[in-house]
């Protein structure tokens, strides 16, 4: 090479080292900048979600443990009125029918915004007993497969219940489908929760497009934060399915 | 560096491209295209080696022109399947049309057509997929709830992006300086530039086919 091309090599070996640099220096920038952010994001959720979850629990508590007991005393007190008179006796028989009723539908929230089942006997039982208490009502067929034993702590189970239920009212509100179904598994050190269902399924990008998926959020936030990860497969006419990974 | 040290530095592909066949049933199907794509490069490179060695340096430049098309389809392919077009077909076909149109042109307008090499096609669609990796990094920052380093996609973009901006550097300087009389010396030094570049991408893109995702497995009792 004489000395014009040695001039110019090292012009262009200069141009390429600085643009190496300058990628080199973007790529671990970017690396930073995501995992700052990552944690930020991960303690907003948390914050969020324990909130949410702690004011269901003592609105939970409250109906149960103070309003309970007092509509039964009141029930107590009305039957034991005595009057002879036959209208004064249906009206108190009506009455005490609807404290039954009241107390049966705040028995009912009470329930669904803390299950007692999951907090004393574990996720799987609360799944079943939700999808029991819910089938009839859902006219849906929720099938629901259990492979080993498949405990976890109770912040993981109570995120994990409140994503079945985010599912399972996604596919009744949305998905016209007849048949759910739900499978929980545990493999390499994963629990694994997968649904299926035959409905109608959705397009995926132009829901997250419009930004109208509050419940695809919510079930992504709660998989986030028990650093899980929820994938969704999805496509208009071919049902829904969910796969939920966390480390156990 | 002699020629054939730098064709066994081009065959580090080979190693993305092993990994990707022992994994091919297990990983998830929108990689597919990246498994075709560094399998292709591994075929060309191959290809042209032997070319080369016959002498036919025209058809080799032929190789090379229809790998850049069969790479830019190829590429977009992957970026379409990864949600870059919003899954908009219409926007991916006349995207796939309107690169195959100039390719057609640059390649119609070089002075041997499709015997020279296609250099303003391969800096068009260097941009272009720059450009791709780009945006799918922005919205990796946004989206990912992982951690990067274990992310093939970002593996893969950041490979592309490292590529195809020196390949851009290579291809404008051959454009401008190598239509001067420069020394043989001078042509081997300056594609040596290139070879580490590719050695180095290569080798990411052997780690970030051991990083992708596992197909997901779902129920379908009914």
């Amino acid at each position: 090479m004489d000395t014009q091309e040695k001039s110019l090599y090292s012009s262009l070996l200069i141009v390429v080292i600085v643009v190496g640099i300058v990628l080199l220096y973007f790529i671990i920038t970017i690396i930073r900048y995501q995992r700052r952010s990552l944690v930020l994001h991960k303690e907003k959720i948390r914050a969020e979600i324990d909130t949410l979850e702690n004011e269901r629990k003592r609105i939970a508590s409250d109906l149960h443990d103070e309003l309970g007991p007092l509509l039964s005393a009141v029930k107590l007190q009305i039957n034991n009125l005595d009057s002879q008179d036959a209208a004064d006796k249906l009206l108190i028989e009506k009455s005490s029918q609807h404290i039954d009723t009241i107390i049966r539908r705040m028995r009912e929230i009470s329930n669904n915004l803390m299950p007692n089942t999951l907090l004393r006997k574990g996720l799987v039982k609360a799944i079943e007993e939700f999808i029991e208490s819910n089938t009839q009502a859902y006219k849906l067929s929720i099938k629901l497969i259990i492979d080993g034993d498949s405990r976890l702590g109770l912040d993981k189970e109570i995120n994990t219940y409140r994503i079945v239920q985010e599912i399972v009212h996604n596919t009744v509100k949305h998905a016209k489908a007849s048949l759910l179904v739900i499978r929980i598994n545990q493999e390499n050190g994963l629990f694994i929760l997968s649904t299926t269902d035959n409905g109608t399924g959705f397009d995926y990008f132009a829901r997250s497009k419009d930004n109208t998926g509050l419940g695809l959020r919510n079930l992504q936030s709660r998989a986030e934060i028990m650093g899980g990860e929820i994938t969704c497969m999805t496509e208009p006419g071919k049902g829904t399915s969910y796969t939920l990974e966390i480390p156990v | 560096m002699s020629d054939l040290l730098k064709f066994w530095l081009s065959l580090s592909i080979v190693f993305a491209v092993i990994i990707g066949i022992i994994r091919f049933r297990k990983i998830n199907p929108s990689y597919y295209p990246f498994i075709y794509r560094v399998s292709l490069s591994l075929v060309v490179e191959i290809l042209r080696r032997v070319l080369i060695l016959q002498n036919n340096f025209s058809a080799a430049t032929l190789v090379t022109n229809l790998f850049a098309l069969a790479d830019f389809f190829l590429v977009a392919w992957l970026f379409h399947n990864w949600g870059l077009f919003k899954k908009d077909k219409k926007l991916y076909v006349g995207v796939l049309l309107g690169f195959f149109v100039a390719w057609c042109i640059a390649t119609y307008t070089s002075p041997r057509h499709f015997f020279s090499p296609n250099l303003y096609f391969r800096i068009l669609y260097s941009f272009a997929l720059i450009f791709f990796s780009v945006t799918t990094l922005n919205s990796l920052i946004i989206n990912t709830r992982g951690g990067m380093l274990k992310n093939a996609k970002f593996w893969i973009c950041i490979g592309i992006i490292i590529f195809y901006t020196l390949f851009i550097i290579i291809c404008a300087t051959q454009l401008s300086v190598l239509k001067e009389n420069v020394s043989k010396e001078f042509q081997r030094k300056f594609y040596d530039i290139m070879v580490f570049s590719n050695l180095f991408v290569n080798l990411l893109y052997a780690g970030a086919v051991l990083w992708i995702p596992r197909k997901k497995v779902f129920t379908a009792v009914y």
